[in-house]
C-alpha cells in the first residue's frame, strides 16, 4: 500500500505539494487528477524516489521513500509523461538497459520483452531492427510502458500513459492495467483525459494548487458535488468560472 | 512579388533572423556559464568581455615591435580559431535543428527564406564574438611600426570581411556534402563535416606561426607560401589599406582575401546553398531507420572486463552514443584534436617538438581525454530519458560510470594510445621507455571525473551549460597530475632512475586508484 502523510515540496520558495494525507490500499486503481502545474508529477517522483520531500512521509509498502528510495524503486515502475527514451538506441537496446539496471537476467529479460512486444504487437524485428528515434510515437509509447513493467512491479505510477496510442493500443493497455490492478497490483494513474480516468479508475484522487481537494469514488463525488460527469466536477474543483462567458469573448477578439 | 508582399517577407527574415541569433547568442552563453548565468544577457556580456580581455592580452603583448601585417596576421589568426570553431559547434544545430520541425515545419515559411535568415543569425554570431575580441586589439593596433590613424577601423573592417569568409566556408560545406550524399547520410557526412571544419580552422592556426616563422623582420615583405593561409589574406588587406608602407604582396594577399570572400558567398549561397536539404532537416522523420553495428557484441567480448551488468549496459549506452549521435560527435570530436598535437608535431618537425620526450607528452596527455570525452557524453538535447537512471534501483552512480568511462576508454583513450605509441615508435624509438610511466597513469586519470557528483551520462541540457566550478577543479587536479608526472619521469629518465620511479608510481597509483574507486562506488545516489 501506498501512505502519505503531510507530503510536501518547495521548488526553492514556490510549493508544489503542499501537506498531502492518502492512503491507497493494495490493488486499487486510482486516478490522480488535477490541472497543470497541481503537483501530480511532483507527488509521483517523490513517491518513486526521485525526489526529496522538503517534508512529510510518503510510504510505499512500508518503506520509508526517503529513508531507502532504492528499496522502493525495487518494486515501483513509472511511466514518465514526458516519455523519453535513448532514441538513438533500438527499442531491444534500450529494454535491455533497463532490464539491467533491475538487474534481471540476459535470458529472462529476453523472454520478458518478447511477451510484451507480442503483447502490444510488436516484432522482435522492430524493435531489433531501427532506432527509437524513428518509432512512431505510438510504437515509441509501448516501449515505454514496457520498460516500466519489465520488472514486475508492485506498484505502477502511469503519467499520462496513453500519449500517442492508437485507439487499438489504448484498449489492450486499459485491460492490461485493469489485470493487473485485479491481480493486486497498486496503480496510480495520471491524466487529463478524464473520461478514460472516469471508466478506469474505481477511486479518483484530485489535487489543485498542491492540496489535495477531493478523494473517493465517483459515485461519492457526484453526491458531493452535485454533478454527474468526471469532467464537470473537475471543473466545479479546480477551474475558475464562466468559462463560457470567457471563449465567446475571445471568439469575438479575433472576428476583430 | 507585390510590395506589401515583400514587406511581409522582410519582416518574417527579420523575426526569424533575430530569433536565431537570440538561440544562438543564449545558447553560447549557456555553454560557458553555468547557474545563474546562464543563458542571460548578464551571461553574454560577461563573455563578450571574456573575449575582448583575451583580445586586449594578447594586442598588448603582440603590438610592440612588430609590423602592421604581422600583428593583423596574429590577431586575425586567433579570430580565425576561435570564431571559427564557434561558429563550426554552432552551425550544425543552427542549421539543421531537428526539433524545428514541430515549431517551423508546417508554417508557411519558404526553405530559402530559412536559410538566409540562419546565415545571417550565424553571420552576426560570429562578428560580435570576432568584433568583441578585437575591439582592443584594434585600437593597440596604432601601435605597430607604420600604422596609419585609421587603422583601428580597417581592422574591423577586416574582420568583417574575415567573418563573412567564415560563415559562407560553413554554409558551402554543407552545401557540398548535401549535394554529394543522399538524405539517409546526410546526418553522418554533416557531423563528419563539422569535425573536419574544426580541424581544419585549428590546422590553419598551428600551421599559421611555423610559416610566419620563416619572416624575417619588421617592415620585411611576408613570404608569398603565406597565400595558403586565409587569415594572411585579410592581414594583407589591412596592411594595404592601413599601413604607412606595405609590400605589393599584402596589396595582393588583400584582393586574394577579397576575391575568395566574395566568390565563396556567391558559391556558397547562389549555386551550392544547403536549401533543399535544410527543407528535409525540418520536415519529419527523415532519420535514417538503420542502426550501426551492435555495440551489444563488443560488449559480450570485453564480458572479463564488464562483468557488472549495470556498467556493461552503460558501456552499450555511451558506444552507442559515440557512434550515432551527431550532437555528441559534433561536442567532442573536434576536441580531440589537441591530443594528436604532440604526436603530429613530431611527425612534422622531430628536432623542434622535444625530441626524446615525446613519447612521455603524446601519452600523458592522454590521460586528460576521458574527462573530456565524459564530460561531452554528460549532456544531450535527449537528456530526459536519462530519467530511466532516476527510477531505477541503482545505490550510486558509480557502475554507470565505470561502463561510460570504460566506453570512452575502449573507443578513444585505446586508438589515441596505439596512435601515440607508434607515432612515438616512428619517431623516436630510442625515448619509448618514457611512455611507460604515462601508460601506468592513464586508468587512474579516467577515474578523476567521477569525483565530483553523481555521473550520469546524457542527462544534462547542454543549454543548462557546463559544471564550471567542478570543472576547473578536475582540469586543475588533472594538469597538477600531469605535470608532477612529466617532471618526475624526465627527471628520472635524465638521471637514470627510471625502474625505480616505475615501481614508486606503480605502487602510488594503485593506492590512488583503489581510494578513488572506493569514493566513487561509496557515493550513494541521492534524489534530487
Amino acid at each position: 500500500m501506498i501512505r502519505l502523510r503531510e507530503l510536501t515540496r518547495y521548488y526553492g520558495t514556490k510549493p508544489a505539494v503542499l501537506g498531502l494525507n492518502l492512503e491507497i490500499p493494495t490493488g486499487q486503481l486510482v486516478g490522480l487528477l488535477g490541472p497543470n502545474g497541481a503537483g501530480k508529477s511532483t507527488t509521483v517522483k517523490m513517491l518513486t524516489g526521485m525526489l526529496e520531500p522538503t517534508r512529510g512521509l510518503a510510504e510505499v509498502f512500508g518503506i520509508d521513500v526517503a529513508r531507502d528510495p532504492l528499496a522502493v524503486k525495487r518494486i515501483v515502475g513509472y511511466v514518465p509523461e514526458s516519455g523519453a527514451v535513448f532514441e538513438m538506441l533500438t527499442g531491444w537496446e534500450y529494454l535491455d538497459l533497463v532490464a539491467a539496471l533491475y538487474q534481471l537476467p540476459p535470458d529472462e529479460a529476453a523472454t520478458r520483452i518478447l511477451r510484451f512486444a507480442e503483447f502490444f504487437d510488436l516484432t522482435e524485428a522492430t524493435l531489433r531492427g531501427a532506432q527509437l528515434a524513428t518509432y512512431s510515437k505510438g510504437t515509441r509509447q509501448k516501449v515505454v510502458i514496457t520498460a516500466a513493467l519489465l520488472h514486475n512491479p508492485r506498484v505502477v505510477f502511469f503519467d499520462e500513459p496513453l500519449n500517442g496510442l492508437d485507439a487499438n493500443a489504448a484498449l489492450r493497455f486499459k485491460t492490461l492495467i485493469a489485470t493487473l490492478a485485479r491481480e493486486g497490483k497498486t496503480i496510480v494513474y495520471c491524466s487529463h483525459l478524464l473520461d478514460i480516468v472516469e471508466r478506469v479508475c474505481e477511486r479518483i484522487v484530485i489535487v489543485h494548487e498542491g492540496r489535495l481537494v477531493a478523494d473517493g469514488s465517483l459515485a461519492a463525488l457526484q453526491a458531493r458535488t452535485g454533478e454527474q460527469s468526471l469532467e464537470r466536477i473537475f471543473n466545479r474543483l479546480t477551474a475558475t468560472e464562466h468559462l463560457l462567458d470567457r471563449a465567446e469573448e475571445l471568439a469575438r477578439a479575433l472576428a476583430g | 512579388m507585390n510590395e506589401p508582399a515583400r514587406e511581409l517577407e522582410r519582416r518574417r527574415l527579420w523575426k526569424l533572423f533575430t530569433a536565431y541569433l537570440r538561440l544562438s547568442l543564449r545558447g553560447k552563453a549557456s555553454r560557458a556559464f553555468a547557474g545563474r548565468f546562464a543563458g542571460t544577457s548578464f551571461g553574454l556580456s560577461v563573455l563578450l568581455g571574456m573575449y575582448a580581455a583575451i583580445g586586449l592580452a594578447v594586442g598588448v603583448a603582440a603590438s610592440a615591435h612588430v609590423d602592421v601585417f604581422a600583428y593583423a596576421l596574429l590577431m586575425h589568426g586567433m579570430t580565425f580559431v576561435m570564431v571559427g570553431l564557434g561558429l563550426t559547434a554552432e552551425s550544425g544545430d543552427a542549421l539543421f535543428n531537428r526539433a524545428e520541425s514541430d515549431v517551423l515545419g508546417h508554417r508557411p515559411v519558404p526553405p530559402r527564406t530559412l536559410l538566409v535568415a540562419k546565415a545571417l543569425a550565424l553571420l552576426a554570431f560570429t562578428l560580435l564574438l570576432a568584433l568583441a575580441l578585437n575591439l582592443p586589439a584594434a585600437v593597440l593596433g596604432l601601435r605597430t611600426a607604420g600604422a596609419r590613424p585609421w587603422l583601428p577601423a580597417v581592422h574591423l573592417l577586416a574582420v568583417v570581411v574575415l567573418g563573412t569568409f567564415c560563415v559562407s566556408a560553413v554554409v558551402l560545406a554543407y552545401g557540398l556534402v548535401a549535394r554529394v550524399v543522399g538524405r539517409e547520410r546526410f546526418e553522418t557526412v554533416a557531423a563528419w563535416s563539422q569535425v573536419t571544419l574544426a580541424v581544419s580552422f585549428l590546422a590553419a592556426s598551428h600551421g599559421l606561426p611555423r610559416l610566419a616563422a620563416h619572416m624575417q623582420g619588421v617592415g620585411q615583405a611576408p613570404p608569398v607560401l603565406l597565400v595558403l593561409v586565409p587569415p594572411a589574406w585579410f592581414a594583407g588587406l589591412e596592411s594595404s589599406l592601413g599601413a604607412a608602407h606595405a609590400a605589393p604582396v599584402n596589396l595582393a594577399f588583400g584582393a586574394v582575401g577579397l576575391v575568395a570572400t566574395a566568390a565563396l558567398g556567391w558559391v556558397a549561397f547562389g549555386r551550392l546553398a544547403p536549401v533543399e536539404m535544410l527543407a528535409r532537416a525540418v520536415a519529419p522523420h527523415t532519420r535514417s531507420g538503420v542502426p550501426a553495428p551492435a555495440a551489444g557484441a563488443i560488449a559480450g567480448r570485453l564480458g572479463w572486463w564488464l562483468r557488472d551488468p549495470v556498467e556493461r549496459a552503460a558501456f552499450r549506452l555511451a558506444a552507442v552514443y559515440l557512434r550515432r549521435d551527431r550532437e555528441i560527435k559534433t561536442r567532442l570530436y573536434p576536441s580531440l584534436v589537441m591530443f594528436a598535437f604532440f604526436p603530429l608535431l613530431a611527425l612534422i618537425s622531430p628536432s623542434k617538438s622535444g625530441g626524446n620526450s615525446i613519447p612521455l607528452l603524446s601519452v600523458s596527455m592522454l590521460g586528460m581525454l576521458p574527462a573530456v570525452a565524459l564530460e561531452a557524453m554528460r549532456q544531450s538535447s535527449n537528456h530526459t530519458a536519462a530519467e530511466v537512471f532516476a527510477s531505477a534501483p541503482l545505490a550510486s552512480t558509480g557502475r554507470v560510470f565505470h561502463g561510460v568511462r570504460k566506453a570512452a576508454m575502449w573507443y578513444l583513450l585505446l586508438p589515441g594510445l596505439l596512435l601515440a605509441v607508434a607515432l612515438s615508435a616512428l619517431i623516436v624509438p630510442a625515448g619509448l621507455s618514457l611512455a611507460i610511466p604515462g601508460l601506468i597513469a592513464l586508468p587512474t586519470f579516467s577515474l578523476l571525473p567521477g569525483l565530483f557528483g553523481d555521473y550520469l551520462p546524457l542527462s544534462i541540457p547542454p543549454t543548462r551549460g557546463q559544471q564550471a566550478g567542478a570543472n576547473l577543479l578536475l582540469m586543475t587536479i588533472s594538469t597538477t597530475a600531469l605535470v608532477v608526472l612529466l617532471s618526475t619521469s624526465w627527471i628520472a629518465s635524465r638521471t637514470g632512475r627510471l625502474p625505480e620511479l616505475l615501481v614508486v608510481e606503480t605502487a602510488i597509483v594503485a593506492a590512488v586508484h583503489w581510494g578513488l574507486r572506493a569514493w566513487i562506488a561509496a557515493r550513494p545516489l541521492r534524489p534530487k
